[in-house]
């Protein structure tokens, strides 16, 4: 079923719809959950308060991207349930490594902007290190799970993680959005 | 801004890169024969030919064994994987066999009963573990390679402990397929344990522990002529992995 046909049925309020989601976007949400809560229980909650979000949401909404905007919703629920989870700590920690101690940004510039800079610079990387930075920092997937995924070793995932880190700093830094 | 705004700017990146980097991996003319137990490359190594073949047990040709080696720990065996003619593969699989120039060799499926229908109903292919159903979180990878193994691979989370599965599947033209693990490190310590699958076939488990890690455990089982390998990346006993082998 296509992305369309759902959110038409979810306009229709059809009594299908939420199954017709969980069929066709259940292993993609689950899949999110579970890599940031490590709990099967509480991934299945978070699932399903995202089907919830999304029924409510739809209609007036009908996003362009409904598998990044659905996997997003899952995403902040998960974020949302899971904030002293160490392994988000983690997460945060390595990513935030682009950003030393002691460094702040100019302008306030909202994390909205920030965004639309970090996918302009990873717009400009070859697309298997988009993917890998991806995985790793929007999916939560483990390093290993990226590895496996892209067809590479743990330590040259590492390896390209590392280094898209540091550029993804002095992206940001070129861009005048950081600076020490 | 601050790591936390950091963090939130990442819940505002351009939606096609998200989708995108969630699509199947797609790649040409790749021959990804040994490539699929890259995660497990610390530990299980495709080693070089050269070495008699010496015992046999659950049909595997042990060339190299010495767990008690000073310094590192060293075994190696050849499995005797069934040569499946391409007629018993899935059309599909047998359309990228037979194409003389394959242009996508390598797909992901998110549940098990895909990769059978891939892979074909005349392939005998063990049913999913229960105790690991609806446990991977990175679909099942396969890669078809023209003349060689049809391999699949995928990571499962259970109990809080990532396992890494990989089946080959032997085809025609297979020379031969070699497992094993080479451990250069004098802390460690590899205990071999037989034992048999649910099913009744003969698995070998390899437990390494010592050294600054928790350890792992790998298990290796033919069932039907086809290859099944599971390594658990943190364990400091065997009792999962058992756990997993009663359920195949």
């Amino acid at each position: 079923m296509t992305s369309d046909t759902l959110i038409n049925l979810l306009e229709q309020r059809a009594g299908q719809a939420l199954g017709e989601l969980d069929a066709a976007y259940g292993v993609y949400c689950r899949s999110i959950a579970r890599n940031i809560l490590k709990n099967e229980e509480d991934a299945e909650e978070c699932v399903s308060d995202a089907y919830l979000a999304v029924w409510n949401a739809i209609p007036p909404a009908r996003p362009e991207h409904f598998k990044a905007w659905l996997g997003t919703i899952v995403r902040n629920g998960a974020l949302r349930r899971k904030r002293q989870n160490s392994a988000v700590d983690t997460l945060r920690e390595e990513l935030s490594e682009a950003l030393p101690d002691r460094q702040t940004v100019v302008g306030q510039c909202e994390a909205k902007a920030l965004g639309e800079a970090i996918s302009a610079f990873l717009r400009s990387q070859q697309p298997d290190v988009r993917t890998a930075f991806l995985r790793r920092y929007w999916y939560a997937d483990s390093v290993e799970a990226v590895a496996l995924r892209l067809g590479w070793s743990v330590s040259k995932t590492k390896s390209a993680l590392f280094r898209a880190r540091k550029k993804l700093k002095d992206h940001l830094i070129k861009e005048e959005l950081w600076h020490e | 801004m601050n790591r936390e705004t950091m963090w939130e700017a990442m819940e505002h990146l351009a939606p096609d890169l998200i989708e995108a980097a969630d699509q199947p991996a797609v790649t040409k003319h790749r021959r990804l024969r040994g490539k699929t137990l890259l995660i497990a490359a610390a530990a299980c190594l495709v080693l070089a030919v050269g070495v008699v073949a010496a015992d046999a047990l659950f049909g595997f040709h042990f060339l190299a064994d010495d767990l008690a080696y000073s310094g590192g720990h060293e075994y190696s065996f050849e499995a005797d994987l069934t040569r499946f003619p391409v007629e018993q593969f899935s059309e599909e699989v047998q359309n990228i066999m037979e194409a003389p120039d394959p242009v996508q060799d390598r797909f992901v499926f998110d549940t098990w009963d895909e990769v059978l229908n891939f892979i074909g109903g005349d392939i005998p292919l063990a049913p999913e573990s229960n105790a690991l159903a609806d446990a991977t979180n990175t679909g099942f990878h396969v890669s078809v390679s023209k003349d060689a193994t049809t391999n699949i691979s995928t990571m499962y989370t259970l109990d809080g402990h990532d396992i890494i599965f990989n089946a080959h599947i032997g085809g025609e033209e297979l020379d031969s397929f070699r497992v094993g693990s080479v451990f250069p490190d004098e802390n460690l310590s590899t205990q071999r344990i037989e034992t048999t699958t649910g099913s009744g076939a003969g698995a070998l488990i390899h437990l390494t522990t010592g050294g600054d890690s928790n350890g792992h455990c790998t298990s290796s089982f033919l069932r039907e002529g086809i290859f099944y390998g599971f390594f658990i990346t943190d364990a400091s006993d065997t009792a999962l992995m058992e756990e997993i082998l009663a359920s195949f």
